[in-house]
Protein backbone atom coordinates (compact mmCIF):
# COMPACT_ATOMS: atom_id res chain seq x y z
CA UNK A 1 0.00 0.00 0.00
CA UNK A 2 1.73 3.10 -1.12
CA UNK A 3 2.35 5.44 2.36
CA UNK A 4 0.93 9.06 1.09
CA UNK A 5 2.02 12.32 2.42
CA UNK A 6 0.00 15.43 2.71
CA UNK A 7 1.63 18.24 3.36
CA UNK A 8 -0.58 21.93 3.23
CA UNK A 9 -3.86 20.29 3.21
CA UNK A 10 -5.06 22.84 5.59
CA UNK A 11 -5.11 25.48 3.07
CA UNK A 12 -7.44 26.51 0.52
CA UNK A 13 -6.35 24.18 -2.66
CA UNK A 14 -5.35 21.69 -0.02
CA UNK A 15 -8.77 21.75 1.64
CA UNK A 16 -10.49 21.22 -1.89
CA UNK A 17 -7.90 18.14 -2.52
CA UNK A 18 -8.86 16.91 0.87
CA UNK A 19 -12.78 17.40 -0.22
CA UNK A 20 -12.48 16.12 -3.69
CA UNK A 21 -10.27 12.96 -2.69
CA UNK A 22 -12.78 12.28 -0.04
CA UNK A 23 -15.53 12.25 -1.92
CA UNK A 24 -14.03 9.94 -4.72
CA UNK A 25 -13.30 7.66 -2.02
CA UNK A 26 -9.27 8.16 -2.44
CA UNK A 27 -8.07 7.40 0.76
CA UNK A 28 -9.33 3.89 0.72
CA UNK A 29 -6.11 2.03 -0.74
CA UNK A 30 -3.66 4.06 0.70
CA UNK A 31 -1.36 4.81 3.73
CA UNK A 32 -2.41 8.46 4.30
CA UNK A 33 0.26 10.60 6.96
CA UNK A 34 -0.48 14.26 7.52
CA UNK A 35 2.13 16.20 8.21
CA UNK A 36 2.10 19.82 9.29
CA UNK A 37 4.73 23.23 9.97
CA UNK A 38 3.30 24.17 13.30
CA UNK A 39 1.10 21.53 14.99
CA UNK A 40 3.19 18.18 14.98
CA UNK A 41 1.70 15.75 17.31
CA UNK A 42 -1.79 16.97 16.99
CA UNK A 43 -4.65 14.68 15.80
CA UNK A 44 -4.67 14.27 12.08
CA UNK A 45 -8.05 14.93 10.01
CA UNK A 46 -10.92 12.76 10.24
CA UNK A 47 -11.20 11.54 6.29
CA UNK A 48 -12.69 8.43 7.16
CA UNK A 49 -9.86 5.85 7.34
CA UNK A 50 -7.12 6.13 10.87
CA UNK A 51 -4.56 8.04 10.27
CA UNK A 52 -1.69 8.80 12.88
CA UNK A 53 -1.15 12.32 14.84
CA UNK A 54 0.94 15.23 12.50
CA UNK A 55 4.41 14.86 11.94
CA UNK A 56 6.90 17.44 11.30
CA UNK A 57 6.64 18.63 7.49
CA UNK A 58 9.85 19.78 7.82
CA UNK A 59 11.65 16.11 8.93
CA UNK A 60 13.35 14.55 6.81
CA UNK A 61 13.52 11.65 8.33
CA UNK A 62 9.61 11.74 8.74
CA UNK A 63 8.94 12.22 4.83
CA UNK A 64 11.51 9.92 3.77
CA UNK A 65 9.48 6.20 4.51
CA UNK A 66 6.88 8.19 1.88
CA UNK A 67 6.33 6.91 -1.50
CA UNK A 68 4.75 9.71 -2.01
CA UNK A 69 4.49 13.21 -0.88
CA UNK A 70 1.60 15.62 -2.06
CA UNK A 71 2.11 19.78 -1.08
CA UNK A 72 -0.24 22.16 -1.40
CA UNK A 73 1.99 24.02 1.08
CA UNK A 74 3.12 26.75 -1.16
CA UNK A 75 6.74 27.38 -2.77
CA UNK A 76 8.56 28.33 0.01
CA UNK A 77 7.77 24.93 2.14
CA UNK A 78 8.94 22.83 -1.59
CA UNK A 79 11.98 25.62 -1.64
CA UNK A 80 12.96 24.60 1.84
CA UNK A 81 12.47 21.04 1.74
CA UNK A 82 12.76 19.29 -2.02
CA UNK A 83 16.12 20.00 -3.09
CA UNK A 84 17.52 18.49 1.07
CA UNK A 85 15.06 15.73 0.33
CA UNK A 86 15.93 14.56 -3.00
CA UNK A 87 19.90 15.40 -2.04
CA UNK A 88 19.69 12.52 0.62
CA UNK A 89 18.71 10.29 -1.17
CA UNK A 90 14.72 9.90 -1.36
CA UNK A 91 13.26 8.47 -4.61
CA UNK A 92 9.70 8.82 -3.92
CA UNK A 93 7.12 10.76 -6.24
CA UNK A 94 6.91 14.82 -5.72
CA UNK A 95 3.50 16.05 -6.33
CA UNK A 96 3.40 19.56 -6.08
CA UNK A 97 0.81 22.16 -5.94
CA UNK A 98 3.28 25.17 -6.17
CA UNK A 99 4.60 26.45 -9.08
CA UNK A 100 8.38 26.69 -7.94
CA UNK A 101 9.69 23.41 -9.34
CA UNK A 102 7.34 23.86 -12.76
CA UNK A 103 10.48 25.06 -14.85
CA UNK A 104 12.86 22.63 -13.50
CA UNK A 105 13.65 19.82 -16.09
CA UNK A 106 13.15 17.12 -14.14
CA UNK A 107 9.55 17.81 -13.33
CA UNK A 108 6.89 17.11 -15.46
CA UNK A 109 3.64 19.04 -15.54
CA UNK A 110 -0.05 17.11 -14.92
CA UNK A 111 -3.42 17.94 -16.55
CA UNK A 112 -4.01 14.28 -17.50
CA UNK A 113 -6.99 14.88 -19.53
CA UNK A 114 -4.73 17.17 -21.82
CA UNK A 115 -1.38 15.33 -21.18
CA UNK A 116 -1.99 11.72 -20.24
CA UNK A 117 0.63 10.02 -22.63
CA UNK A 118 3.35 12.82 -21.80
CA UNK A 119 2.92 11.59 -18.08
CA UNK A 120 2.79 7.76 -19.08
CA UNK A 121 5.87 8.25 -21.31
CA UNK A 122 7.92 10.27 -17.91
CA UNK A 123 6.69 8.21 -15.89
CA UNK A 124 8.18 4.55 -18.32
CA UNK A 125 11.43 7.03 -17.80
CA UNK A 126 11.53 7.06 -14.03
CA UNK A 127 10.28 10.92 -13.94
CA UNK A 128 9.28 11.43 -10.24
CA UNK A 129 8.49 14.78 -9.46
CA UNK A 130 4.78 15.88 -10.95
CA UNK A 131 4.14 19.67 -10.98
CA UNK A 132 0.07 21.25 -10.98
CA UNK A 133 0.45 23.57 -13.97
CA UNK A 134 -0.15 27.37 -14.24
CA UNK A 135 -4.45 27.31 -13.80
CA UNK A 136 -4.72 29.86 -16.84
CA UNK A 137 -2.81 27.31 -19.01
CA UNK A 138 -4.68 24.01 -17.62
CA UNK A 139 -7.97 25.62 -17.88
CA UNK A 140 -7.36 27.17 -21.02
CA UNK A 141 -6.58 22.79 -22.36
CA UNK A 142 -9.24 22.03 -20.56
CA UNK A 143 -11.46 23.90 -22.44
CA UNK A 144 -9.67 24.39 -26.13
CA UNK A 145 -7.59 21.15 -25.86
CA UNK A 146 -9.82 19.78 -28.28
CA UNK A 147 -8.05 22.27 -30.77
CA UNK A 148 -4.60 22.31 -29.99
CA UNK A 149 -4.73 18.23 -29.73
CA UNK A 150 -5.75 18.66 -33.88
CA UNK A 151 -3.09 20.76 -34.46
CA UNK A 152 -5.34 24.49 -35.29
CA UNK A 153 -4.14 26.82 -33.47
CA UNK A 154 -0.99 28.85 -34.60
CA UNK A 155 -1.48 30.88 -31.94
CA UNK A 156 -3.58 32.46 -29.09
CA UNK A 157 -3.89 35.48 -27.02
CA UNK A 158 -5.96 34.78 -23.28
CA UNK A 159 -7.54 37.47 -21.47
CA UNK A 160 -7.83 35.90 -18.34
CA UNK A 161 -9.99 37.34 -15.24
CA UNK A 162 -8.47 35.79 -12.24
CA UNK A 163 -10.54 36.10 -8.92
CA UNK A 164 -9.81 36.48 -6.22
CA UNK A 165 -9.93 32.90 -4.41
CA UNK A 166 -6.35 32.41 -6.46
CA UNK A 167 -5.10 35.32 -4.15
CA UNK A 168 -6.12 33.56 -1.06
CA UNK A 169 -8.82 33.46 1.96
CA UNK A 170 -8.19 36.15 3.52
CA UNK A 171 -8.63 37.79 0.00
CA UNK A 172 -11.64 36.50 -0.50
CA UNK A 173 -12.80 37.72 2.73
CA UNK A 174 -11.70 41.34 2.29
CA UNK A 175 -13.80 41.24 -0.91
CA UNK A 176 -16.54 40.59 0.34
CA UNK A 177 -15.76 43.58 3.32
CA UNK A 178 -15.45 45.42 0.21
CA UNK A 179 -19.09 44.79 -0.71
CA UNK A 180 -20.38 45.12 2.12
CA UNK A 181 -18.74 48.30 2.84
CA UNK A 182 -20.05 49.78 -0.51
CA UNK A 183 -23.52 48.45 0.33
CA UNK A 184 -23.39 50.15 3.74
CA UNK A 185 -22.26 53.41 2.49
CA UNK A 186 -25.34 54.02 0.01
CA UNK A 187 -27.95 51.02 2.05
CA UNK A 188 -30.61 54.39 2.85
CA UNK A 189 -30.15 55.46 -0.88
CA UNK A 190 -30.53 52.28 -2.37
CA UNK A 191 -34.17 51.75 -0.34
CA UNK A 192 -35.43 54.78 -1.70
CA UNK A 193 -35.74 53.64 -5.47
CA UNK A 194 -36.38 57.65 -6.40
CA UNK A 195 -32.87 58.62 -4.94
CA UNK A 196 -30.56 59.98 -7.72
CA UNK A 197 -27.95 57.55 -9.44
CA UNK A 198 -25.91 59.58 -9.91
CA UNK A 199 -25.18 60.79 -6.02
CA UNK A 200 -25.17 57.11 -5.29
CA UNK A 201 -22.14 56.52 -7.65
CA UNK A 202 -20.05 59.70 -6.19
CA UNK A 203 -20.47 58.34 -2.49
CA UNK A 204 -20.03 54.59 -3.42
CA UNK A 205 -16.58 56.25 -5.60
CA UNK A 206 -15.42 58.04 -2.38
CA UNK A 207 -16.05 55.03 -0.10
CA UNK A 208 -13.15 53.19 -1.96
CA UNK A 209 -11.06 56.36 -2.38
CA UNK A 210 -11.76 56.85 1.99
CA UNK A 211 -8.65 55.73 4.21
CA UNK A 212 -11.37 53.21 5.76
CA UNK A 213 -11.79 51.04 2.99
CA UNK A 214 -10.56 47.60 3.83
CA UNK A 215 -7.46 47.39 1.14
CA UNK A 216 -4.75 45.61 3.81
CA UNK A 217 -4.92 42.38 2.08
CA UNK A 218 -5.54 43.54 -1.81
CA UNK A 219 -3.62 46.94 -1.53
CA UNK A 220 -5.99 48.25 -3.74
CA UNK A 221 -9.85 48.93 -3.70
CA UNK A 222 -10.90 45.31 -5.73
CA UNK A 223 -14.56 45.87 -5.20
CA UNK A 224 -15.57 48.15 -8.87
CA UNK A 225 -11.63 47.31 -9.99
CA UNK A 226 -9.82 45.62 -12.10
CA UNK A 227 -6.39 44.89 -11.36
CA UNK A 228 -3.39 43.36 -12.11
CA UNK A 229 -3.00 39.75 -10.99
CA UNK A 230 -0.24 38.21 -9.73
CA UNK A 231 0.73 36.20 -12.52
CA UNK A 232 3.01 37.60 -15.22
CA UNK A 233 1.18 39.46 -17.20
CA UNK A 234 3.01 37.78 -20.21
CA UNK A 235 3.17 33.65 -20.27
CA UNK A 236 4.72 32.79 -23.79
CA UNK A 237 5.00 29.08 -24.45
CA UNK A 238 6.69 27.57 -27.37
CA UNK A 239 6.09 24.11 -28.60
CA UNK A 240 9.07 23.75 -30.88
CA UNK A 241 10.01 21.20 -34.07
CA UNK A 242 12.04 18.52 -32.04
CA UNK A 243 9.49 18.47 -28.94
CA UNK A 244 12.62 19.07 -26.79
CA UNK A 245 11.68 22.07 -24.47
CA UNK A 246 14.20 24.90 -23.37
CA UNK A 247 11.90 25.34 -20.59
CA UNK A 248 8.44 23.62 -18.74
CA UNK A 249 5.75 25.67 -20.82
CA UNK A 250 8.20 24.34 -23.65
CA UNK A 251 7.35 21.03 -22.48
CA UNK A 252 4.06 21.34 -21.48
CA UNK A 253 3.66 22.27 -25.31
CA UNK A 254 5.66 19.29 -26.01
CA UNK A 255 3.03 17.64 -24.63
CA UNK A 256 0.57 18.53 -26.74
CA UNK A 257 3.02 18.56 -29.72
CA UNK A 258 3.43 15.20 -29.10
CA UNK A 259 -0.28 14.06 -29.04
CA UNK A 260 -0.96 15.88 -32.15
CA UNK A 261 2.28 15.76 -34.19
CA UNK A 262 2.24 19.45 -33.87
CA UNK A 263 5.40 20.59 -35.92
CA UNK A 264 5.03 24.31 -35.62
CA UNK A 265 4.87 26.92 -32.74
CA UNK A 266 1.96 27.94 -30.27
CA UNK A 267 2.41 30.83 -28.67
CA UNK A 268 0.15 32.25 -26.27
CA UNK A 269 0.42 35.58 -24.45
CA UNK A 270 -1.78 36.31 -21.26
CA UNK A 271 -2.12 39.23 -19.91
CA UNK A 272 -4.30 38.84 -16.62
CA UNK A 273 -5.54 40.86 -14.20
CA UNK A 274 -7.53 40.07 -10.85
CA UNK A 275 -11.39 40.81 -10.69
CA UNK A 276 -13.83 41.50 -7.93
CA UNK A 277 -15.19 37.90 -7.91
CA UNK A 278 -14.37 35.22 -5.77
CA UNK A 279 -14.59 31.86 -8.11
CA UNK A 280 -13.85 31.14 -10.94
CA UNK A 281 -11.22 32.39 -13.05
CA UNK A 282 -12.94 33.19 -16.84
CA UNK A 283 -10.86 33.62 -19.89
CA UNK A 284 -11.70 35.41 -23.75
CA UNK A 285 -9.59 34.34 -26.05
CA UNK A 286 -8.91 34.84 -29.42
CA UNK A 287 -6.55 32.59 -31.65
CA UNK A 288 -5.75 32.27 -35.28
CA UNK A 289 -5.69 29.00 -37.12
CA UNK A 290 -2.79 27.15 -38.03
CA UNK A 291 -2.42 27.61 -42.33
CA UNK A 292 -2.32 25.09 -44.13
CA UNK A 293 -2.96 22.24 -42.48
CA UNK A 294 -5.25 19.57 -43.81
CA UNK A 295 -6.66 19.14 -40.48
CA UNK A 296 -8.26 22.48 -40.88
CA UNK A 297 -11.82 21.89 -41.83
CA UNK A 298 -12.50 22.91 -45.18
CA UNK A 299 -15.29 25.08 -43.79
CA UNK A 300 -12.44 27.06 -42.19
CA UNK A 301 -10.35 26.74 -45.55
CA UNK A 302 -12.91 28.34 -47.34
CA UNK A 303 -13.65 31.60 -45.20
CA UNK A 304 -10.19 32.78 -45.43
CA UNK B 1 -18.22 26.12 -36.92
CA UNK B 2 -20.06 22.77 -36.04
CA UNK B 3 -16.39 20.82 -36.57
CA UNK B 4 -15.07 22.93 -34.31
CA UNK B 5 -17.39 22.76 -31.41
CA UNK B 6 -17.07 19.14 -32.02
CA UNK B 7 -13.65 18.88 -31.61
CA UNK B 8 -13.54 21.23 -28.26
CA UNK B 9 -16.69 19.31 -26.68
CA UNK B 10 -15.32 15.46 -27.86
CA UNK B 11 -11.90 16.52 -26.16
CA UNK B 12 -12.93 15.79 -22.75
CA UNK B 13 -15.80 14.63 -20.73
CA UNK B 14 -15.91 18.10 -18.54
CA UNK B 15 -15.75 20.54 -21.33
CA UNK B 16 -19.17 21.95 -22.21
CA UNK B 17 -19.39 23.93 -25.65
CA UNK B 18 -22.36 26.26 -25.12
CA UNK B 19 -24.64 27.66 -27.77
CA UNK B 20 -23.65 31.35 -28.96
CA UNK B 21 -27.37 32.48 -27.89
CA UNK B 22 -28.02 34.76 -24.94
CA UNK B 23 -30.48 32.19 -23.21
CA UNK B 24 -27.88 29.57 -23.03
CA UNK B 25 -24.54 31.63 -22.19
CA UNK B 26 -26.52 33.83 -18.92
CA UNK B 27 -27.33 29.80 -17.83
CA UNK B 28 -24.36 28.32 -18.50
CA UNK B 29 -21.11 30.22 -19.31
CA UNK B 30 -21.21 32.39 -16.47
CA UNK B 31 -18.85 31.74 -12.90
CA UNK B 32 -21.80 30.83 -10.66
CA UNK B 33 -22.66 28.37 -13.04
CA UNK B 34 -18.86 26.80 -13.00
CA UNK B 35 -17.78 27.25 -9.95
CA UNK B 36 -17.76 24.34 -7.22
CA UNK B 37 -18.02 22.22 -10.87
CA UNK B 38 -15.44 20.28 -12.40
CA UNK B 39 -16.71 21.21 -15.92
CA UNK B 40 -15.88 23.77 -18.19
CA UNK B 41 -17.57 25.60 -20.11
CA UNK B 42 -16.92 27.20 -23.45
CA UNK B 43 -18.89 29.62 -25.23
CA UNK B 44 -19.17 32.69 -27.43
CA UNK B 45 -17.56 30.72 -30.26
CA UNK B 46 -17.85 32.71 -33.29
CA UNK B 47 -15.33 33.70 -36.01
CA UNK B 48 -13.79 37.61 -35.71
CA UNK B 49 -14.93 40.88 -38.50
CA UNK B 50 -11.08 40.69 -39.32
CA UNK B 51 -11.14 37.00 -41.03
CA UNK B 52 -12.97 33.59 -40.80
CA UNK B 53 -9.35 32.20 -39.49
CA UNK B 54 -10.15 34.16 -36.56
CA UNK B 55 -12.18 32.45 -33.76
CA UNK B 56 -12.95 34.04 -30.07
CA UNK B 57 -14.38 32.15 -27.47
CA UNK B 58 -14.98 32.62 -23.81
CA UNK B 59 -13.81 30.29 -21.08
CA UNK B 60 -14.87 29.47 -17.31
CA UNK B 61 -13.59 27.11 -15.22
CA UNK B 62 -12.79 26.22 -11.12
CA UNK B 63 -9.49 27.85 -10.62
CA UNK B 64 -9.16 25.60 -7.31
CA UNK B 65 -10.11 22.38 -8.91
CA UNK B 66 -8.98 21.75 -12.64
CA UNK B 67 -6.59 24.92 -12.24
CA UNK B 68 -5.11 23.35 -8.74
CA UNK B 69 -6.43 20.56 -6.92
CA UNK B 70 -7.78 18.25 -9.34
CA UNK B 71 -4.53 17.68 -11.41
CA UNK B 72 -2.74 16.48 -8.11
CA UNK B 73 -5.86 14.04 -7.43
CA UNK B 74 -5.67 12.18 -10.49
CA UNK B 75 -1.92 12.43 -10.65
CA UNK B 76 -2.07 10.37 -7.23
CA UNK B 77 -4.63 8.22 -8.83
CA UNK B 78 -2.39 7.72 -11.61
CA UNK B 79 0.27 5.94 -9.22
CA UNK B 80 -2.00 4.43 -7.75
CA UNK B 81 -3.27 2.46 -10.88
CA UNK B 82 0.88 1.68 -11.96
Amino acid sequence: MLKVGFVGWRGMVGSVLMQRMQEDGDFNGIEPIFFTTSQVGQPGPDIGVDVPPLKDAHSLDELKPLDVIVTCQGGDYTKAVYSDLRNSGWKGYWIDAASSLRMEDDATIVLDPANRKVIDAQLAKGAKTFVGGNCTVSLMLMGLGGLFEADMIEWMTSMTYQAASGSGAKHMRELLNQMGSLHDCVGAELKDTSSAILDIDRKVTAAMRSGDFPTDNFGAPWQAACCRGSIPSSITARAVKSGRGRSRPTRFWASITTLSRLTACVCVSVPCVRTARHSPSSSSRTCRWMKSKSALPSTMSGSR
Amino acid sequence: MDEIEERIAKHNEWVKVIPNDKDATIDGLTPTAATGTLQVPVGRLRKLAMGGEYLSAFSVGDQLLWGAAEPLKRMLKILREQ
